[in-house]
């Protein structure tokens, strides 16, 4: 038996004012996908991010959340389903770490002036699966970014979400932050998880998704697993660069290495 | 101790900091016992308390927790803790109604409800302004913070027109009330105000989570599950409307809206459901005190409550900015 996708985005165009962001895409996501949105800036991955996570409308066309358009469901319904982490999440004030997470269970609480026992259990639960229970009661502003990250990935499981959509999640991260991010979304995809993140590095897009779209001008160019997307001529051709494909030895996955101008005249002479 | 603990204790702290302040305002000079007489006393300092003391009390505690909660609700909604209750331009149209109010010499019509109502008016008329504009972008917090700070300038120069125009004798006590003045209010305002001002108030206590999360952000937000123009515009809307009973009660009075929520999220912590109730408490407080010392500071003559706030509350401001440094 097919089962319904998760998602399923019908020709979908977004213009910003006289901007065309996003100009007729179609794509399914299946339950338990770890997709990676890739392309150059400007090429329209946040606004596609954007429009999954229904924080705007698209123009024409119209996207299937489990079986159901998207615009139909009402604000907590939505959160309940899906967790989105968009660029920069910050507050100006020093909310403790145990509170942000509480604040992820929002949509599954009752509307009560305080949050109840059960979703205090919840945080608790998603803040030692996360190893940052250590962190509970600290303030936001005196944790390391790598750490923050991790503070606003576990709000977004708290959500308990079937779908986690991702805005360059490790854009700001050392790679130490980046590998441990990736290694903590890659656990929840083996869970189960539906996982479609924006990513400029192509490398950890090529290692930990299992599906890449490539996206230009605001079209997908390419669809498929990283050894098919990750070609040089997609590649050359999108973002104008020239590169060099090996493949990695540990993973068996394409590795992709920007070639300098430099390197290019020396060749020509 | 724990966090829960330990907020029970503080909160505890602010209620009989508020007490004393009440105490004080009621008490002063004559000590409590002759309250406890006074109460019931039909001459003498029983009059003055209850015609006098117990009123403006009452003003104050209303006015100052409004102010607090106000200063609270903007400062998450706009993600600044320097926002005011006045920001969305409250100030420049209530100024803007009394003054007028005071040209037109409609106190010989309206009698002591002139300048409250006219005042509540221009505040409303301000917000109301702010609110049509805002409409187009969403009521996106910039924007309206934008519109605010533009619709209280063009008001503030319309004031100094009208004033160009009031004879001086009018202008004093036009002026007085500017800068934020407690002494003026007739008492019989003070049954209509309670429930008036207690209502928006309660409201707004209920939506300490909601504003925690408003504060990461309209779009974050909004993937939290809080839809934020439906609360953006009915929180503006609550909170304009008690700013702008506080300025009809009392006048512009600065810094009991910025400064009490700054010291309380720095003891409490940022969570708004308790801050919201802490800043009430507080706010009464603050403002108790300072008319207190309005009164009695250069005994007999009385100040504007508004200069004492400004001038303890920039200081107490300066301080702790100076300090984090």
């Amino acid at each position: 038996m097919m089962e319904n996708p998760l998602f399923s985005v019908k020709n979908i165009s977004f213009r910003y004012d006289h901007h065309t962001a996003i100009d007729n895409i179609t794509f399914t996501v299946n339950h338990g996908e770890f997709i990676g949105i890739i392309g150059p800036n400007g090429a329209g991955k946040s606004t596609i991010i954007r429009l999954l996570a229904g924080f705007m409308k698209p123009n024409e066309g119209f996207i299937v959340f489990s079986g159901r358009n998207l615009q139909e469901y009402e604000r907590r319904e939505l959160a309940k389903n899906i967790a989105t982490l968009p660029q920069a999440t910050d507050t100006p004030f020093s909310f403790t770490v145990e509170e942000l997470i509480l604040m992820g269970r929002y949509p599954h609480a009752q509307k009560s002036f305080r949050y109840e026992k059960k979703e205090e259990e919840f945080a608790r639960y998603v803040m030692e699966t996360m190893e940052i229970s250590h962190l509970h009661g600290r303030g936001i502003d005196t944790l390391s970014e790598g750490e923050r990250q991790k503070v606003y990935l576990s709000q977004c499981l708290a959500q308990d979400p079937k779908a986690l959509l991702l805005d360059e999640p490790v854009s700001h991260l050392d790679i130490r932050h980046q590998i441990q991010t990736f290694d903590v979304l890659e656990k929840l995809h083996n869970e189960g998880m539906t996982i479609i993140v924006v990513l400029h590095d192509l490398n950890i897009a090529s290692e930990f998704c299992s599906r890449l779209i490539l996206v230009s001008n605001g079209r997908i160019h390419a669809d498929g697993n990283p050894k098919s997307v990750l070609t040089f001529q997609n590649i050359e051709k999108v973002y104008d660069t020239v590169v060099i494909v090996k493949e990695n030895p540990l993973s068996g996955k394409p590795f992709v290495v920007p070639v300098s101008k430099k390197y290019l005249e020396k060749k020509s002479e | 101790m724990n966090r829960k603990q330990k907020n029970i204790i503080i909160l505890a702290v602010i209620v009989c900091l508020l007490i004393i302040s009440i105490a004080l305002s009621l008490a002063y000079g004559k000590g409590i016992g002759m309250v406890f007489g006074g109460l019931f006393a039909d001459e003498g300092f029983g009059l003055i308390l209850r015609k006098i003391r117990i009123p403006r009390t009452i003003i104050a505690f209303l006015v100052g927790g409004s102010l607090g909660v106000c200063g609270v609700t903007l400062q998450s909604i706009l993600r600044n803790p320097l926002a005011e209750p006045y920001t969305l331009g409250i100030a420049g149209g209530a100024s803007f109604g009394v003054a007028l109010s005071t040209l037109i010499s409609l106190q010989n019509v309206l009698g002591v409800f002139a300048h409250p109502l006219f005042g509540f008016g221009g505040a409303m008329l301000s917000v109301a302004i702010v609110f049509a504009l805002s409409k187009k972008r969403f009521f996106d917090p910039n924007s309206m913070v934008l519109f605010g700070i533009v619709v209280s300038l063009v008001f503030s120069s319309f004031v100094f027109f009208l004033f160009s125009l009031l004879d001086p004798d009018k202008m004093q006590t036009t002026l007085m009330w500017l800068m934020g003045d407690l002494s003026s209010l007739d008492i019989s305002f003070v049954p209509i105000y309670i429930p008036m001002f207690l209502v928006p108030t309660v409201i707004l206590f209920f939506f300490g989570k909601e504003l925690d999360i408003l504060s990461l952000g309209r779009e974050k937000a909004q993937y939290l599950g809080v839809s934020p123009p439906r609360f953006y515009k009915g929180l503006f809307l609550l909170s304009s409307i008690l700013a702008g009973l506080c300025v009809s009660a009392a006048g512009i009075i600065g810094f009991v809206g910025l400064i009490v929520p700054h010291i309380l999220r720095n003891i409490l912590g940022a969570g708004h459901t308790v801050l919201l109730i802490a800043s009430y408490i507080g706010g009464a407080f603050f403002l108790i005190l300072s008319d207190v010392f309005s009164r009695y500071l250069i005994y007999p003559v009385e100040l504007p409550v508004g200069v004492v706030t400004g001038i303890l509350g920039g200081f107490i401001l300066l301080f702790l900015l100076i300090r984090r440094q």
